[in-house]
C-alpha cells in the first residue's frame, strides 16, 4: 500500500468510519510506516484542538435583534403576499373574460339607448311629467354606475337633515302621493347596494401562557386594526405569595374592532393561545335598518307639510294643535335617526369577547425537583421550633402570671387546712 | 422529529414568530457557533446566523419534513455562511501584513503585537487562536467540513445532508480538509517558533 492512498483512511480511521478489513490492514501499516504514524499523530492533535474549540455563548441582545428582523421580514412578506395574490387574481381571470364582460357593457348600452329614443319619440311631447318618469326609470338601467353614487348622494343628504332635501322635493313639485314614494325607492336601493346591514360579534375562550404577555399582545392586535378595547378585567385565579411570578390569572377582555377586520383578527387572537370554547353570530338588521330609514324620510315629509299648515294657520288653537303634533314627529325622527346611528356604529364596529385563563403549560418540561427544597425543609423545622418555643413561653408566662394567687392561697390555704385538721382531731 | 416541533412548525407555517423562536431556541447557539468558526469574527457571525434565521422563518413553508428539521436548518446557515465568504471575497479584505505600496516601492507593514507573548503561546488561548487563524485560511469548502465536523461533530451522513453532496464526497473532501489544516497549522507553527522561541 502506498503512503498517498493511505491519506483518506487514515482520516476515515480516526472517526472510525473504516470496515475490518482495512482497518487491519491500515493499522499494520501504521506499525511499520513511520511517516504515516507521524502524520497519523499529529491529525489527531489537530482534531483534538479542534475539538476543544469553546462553544461561544450568544452575542448580548442577540435575540432581541433576531426578534426584529423577524418582524421586519414578517411584515414584508405580508406585503408581498397581498401583492402577489392581487396579481394572481387578476392573471386567473384571463382576458376572454374581461373582453366577453366589455362586449356585454358595449351591446347593452346600445340598446339601452335605442330604446330610449324610441320612447321619447312616441311620447306625446306636451305632457312633462310622463318625460319627467320615464327618465327618471330609464337611468338606473342605463347605467348602475351613476345610480348608485346618485343614491348615496341623497341618502347621505337625508340622514343629515338638511334644508336641501325638502328644497329638492319642492323643486319636483309632483304629486304628494308620489312625493311620498321617491326619496323612499332612492334610500331603498341604497341600501340594497350598500350590502347587508349585520351586526357581528363573536366569543373566544383561550387557554394561555405567559398572561401579561399575551393580554399586551391582544390589545396591541385590537389597536393596531383601528378598534379599542371596551371592557377589560384581570384578576388572579390562584396567587403563591411566594412567587408572584407562578400566580395565574383569569381575565376578560371587549374589544371593538372594525367589521373589515372583525374575522382576520378572531384568526389572530385564536393564534394567541389554545382555544377552549369559540362562537360567533351576526344579527341581520336589514330590514329593519331599511323600515326605519324609510319611516324618517316619512316622518321628514310629514314634518315639512305640518310646516306648511303652520304658516297658514291663524287662529291660536290650529296652532297649538299643529306644534303638538310637530313636536311629535320631530321627537319620532331623532329618535329613530339615533337608533340609525347606533346601528351604523354597531355594523361598522364588530364586538369581539375574549376571556383568557392562563395555564401552567405541564406538557413542555419535566418540573425539577424545586431546586430549595432543603431551605423549605428548613424553614418548616424552624417554623415547629418557633410554635414550640411560643407555647412554652404562654405557658411559663400563664404560670408566672397566676404565681401570686398560688402565693396567696398557699399563705391562707395551708394555715387553714391546718386549721380543719386541728379541728378534726379535737373532735 | 418530535410532535411538539411538528406542531411548531406548523404553527410558523402560518407566521407565527413566537412558535419560530421557541423552535429554533436551542439551536441559536450552534448556529452562531457555526457562522463563527466559518466567518470567523463575531459580529459577521451574528448577521450572517440571524440572516440564516430569516431565510428558515421565510422559507419554512418549503420545508417537507423528508430530513429533520435540524439538518435542514443547519443547511440553510451553513449555505448562508458561504455565501457570505464569498461574498466577502468581492470586497477585497486585504489582511493586516499586506505590504504598502509606495513610490519607493514596497513597504511591510509594522503591527505591533501585544498579544504573542511567550507565556501566552503555551496557553491554551493561543492554540485556539491559531486554529481560527488557520480555518480562517482555509478555502470555503474545506472550512465547512472541518467546522462541521471537527468542531461541531456532525456525523458524516449528516455533513452529507447538510451540504448537500454523497457520504463519499464527504469522506474524501473530509481527509483533504484535514491535510490541507493541518499543512497551514505546520507552517504557522515554524513562523512562531522562528519568531519568538529562538530567544
Amino acid at each position: 500500500m502506498k503512503c498517498n492512498d493511505i491519506q483518506e483512511q487514515i482520516s476515515l480511521y480516526i472517526d472510525n468510519m473504516l470496515d475490518d478489513n482495512d482497518k487491519e490492514i491500515l493499522i499494520k501499516h501504521l506499525e511499520e510506516c513511520n511517516q504515516c504514524s507521524a502524520e497519523y499523530d499529529s491529525l489527531i492533535a489537530m482534531i483534538n484542538m479542534c475539538r476543544e474549540l469553546p462553544m461561544l455563548e450568544l452575542p448580548e441582545n442577540y435575540e432581541i435583534g433576531l426578534n426584529n428582523k423577524l418582524k421586519t421580514a414578517e411584515a414584508e412578506n405580508e406585503e408581498k403576499v397581498q401583492i402577489t395574490t392581487i396579481v394572481e387574481k387578476i392573471k386567473q381571470k384571463n382576458w376572454k373574460v374581461y373582453a366577453s364582460i366589455a362586449a356585454v357593457f358595449i351591446v347593452f348600452v346600445i340598446s339601452v339607448t335605442g330604446l330610449n329614443s324610441v320612447k321619447t319619440n312616441e311620447i306625446d311631447p306636451g305632457s312633462e311629467i310622463a318625460h319627467d318618469n320615464a327618465i327618471i326609470y330609464e337611468q338606473p338601467t342605463a347605467s348602475p354606475e351613476e345610480s348608485r353614487s346618485d343614491g348615496n348622494m341623497q341618502f347621505s343628504k337625508s340622514s343629515q337633515d338638511s334644508p336641501v332635501v325638502e328644497n329638492e322635493i319642492v323643486g319636483r313639485g309632483l304629486e304628494p302621493s308620489s312625493d311620498m314614494m321617491a326619496p323612499v325607492d332612492a334610500v331603498e336601493s341604497q341600501v340594497i347596494t350598500d350590502g347587508r346591514k349585520v351586526i357581528k360579534n363573536a366569543f373566544l375562550s383561550l387557554d394561555i401562557e405567559n398572561y401579561d404577555e399575551k393580554f399586551e399582545k391582544i390589545i396591541n392586535l385590537v389597536n393596531a386594526s383601528g378598534g379599542y378595547v371596551e371592557h377589560s378585567d384581570t384578576q388572579y385565579s390562584h396567587y403563591v405569595p411566594d412567587k408572584p411570578e407562578e400566580s395565574l390569572k383569569i381575565g376578560s377582555i371587549t374589544a371593538r374592532v372594525p367589521e373589515n377586520t372583525f374575522l382576520s383578527i378572531v384568526d389572530q387572537v385564536k393564534g394567541v393561545g389554545i382555544v377552549t370554547n369559540f362562537g360567533m353570530g351576526g344579527q341581520d338588521i336589514t330590514m329593519q335598518y331599511r323600515d326605519t330609514v324609510n319611516e324618517v324620510e316619512n316622518l321628514k315629509i310629514q314634518e315639512k307639510r305640518l310646516r306648511e299648515i303652520m304658516e297658514k294657520a291663524d287662529n291660536v288653537k290650529d296652532i297649538l294643535e299643529v306644534e303638538r303634533e310637530l313636536s311629535r314627529v320631530r321627537g319620532d325622527i331623532n329618535r329613530m335617526t339615533g337608533d340609525i346611528k347606533r346601528w351604523d356604529d354597531l355594523v361598522g364596529l364588530s364586538t369581539i369577547n375574549i376571556s383568557l385563563n392562563e395555564i401552567i403549560p405541564k406538557d413542555k418540561k419535566i418540573e425539577p425537583v424545586s431546586d430549595n427544597i432543603w431551605e423549605k425543609a428548613g424553614k418548616g423545622f424552624i417554623r415547629t421550633i418557633n410554635e414550640m418555643v411560643s407555647m412554652l413561653e404562654v405557658a411559663f408566662v400563664g404560670f408566672v402570671s397566676i404565681l401570686p394567687l398560688l402565693l396567696l392561697m398557699l399563705v391562707i390555704g395551708t394555715p387553714t387546712i391546718l386549721f380543719i385538721k386541728k379541728l378534726r382531731r379535737r373532735q | 422529529m418530535n410532535d411538539r416541533e411538528k406542531s411548531l412548525i406548523e404553527e410558523c407555517k402560518q407566521g407565527d414568530i413566537e412558535s419560530f423562536e421557541l423552535l429554533i431556541k436551542d439551536h441559536q447557539q450552534m448556529a452562531f457557533n457555526i457562522a463563527y468558526r466559518m466567518l470567523g469574527n463575531i459580529e459577521d457571525a451574528r448577521d450572517a446566523s440571524q440572516d440564516a434565521f430569516i431565510k428558515i422563518f421565510k422559507n419554512i413553508k418549503n420545508f417537507k419534513g423528508d430530513s429533520s428539521f435540524s439538518t435542514w436548518m443547519y443547511r440553510i446557515v451553513s449555505n448562508t455562511c458561504l455565501d457570505e465568504l464569498r461574498k466577502k471575497k468581492k470586497h477585497h479584505n486585504y489582511s493586516y501584513d499586506n505590504p504598502i505600496k509606495t513610490e519607493d516601492g514596497e513597504m511591510s507593514r509594522n503591527i505591533p503585537t501585544v498579544e504573542n507573548t511567550p507565556e501566552e503561546i503555551i496557553n491554551r488561548k493561543e492554540s485556539q487562536k491559531l486554529i481560527q487563524n488557520a480555518l480562517n485560511k482555509l478555502s470555503d469548502q474545506n472550512k465547512a467540513v472541518i467546522v462541521l465536523r471537527d468542531i461541531k461533530g456532525f456525523s458524516y451522513e449528516q455533513i452529507g445532508e447538510i451540504l448537500n453532496c454523497p457520504e463519499g464526497t464527504v469522506k474524501s473532501r473530509i481527509s483533504r480538509a484535514r491535510v490541507a489544516l493541518k499543512t497551514i497549522l505546520v507552517k504557522d507553527m515554524e513562523l512562531f517558533n522562528n519568531d519568538y522561541v529562538k530567544i
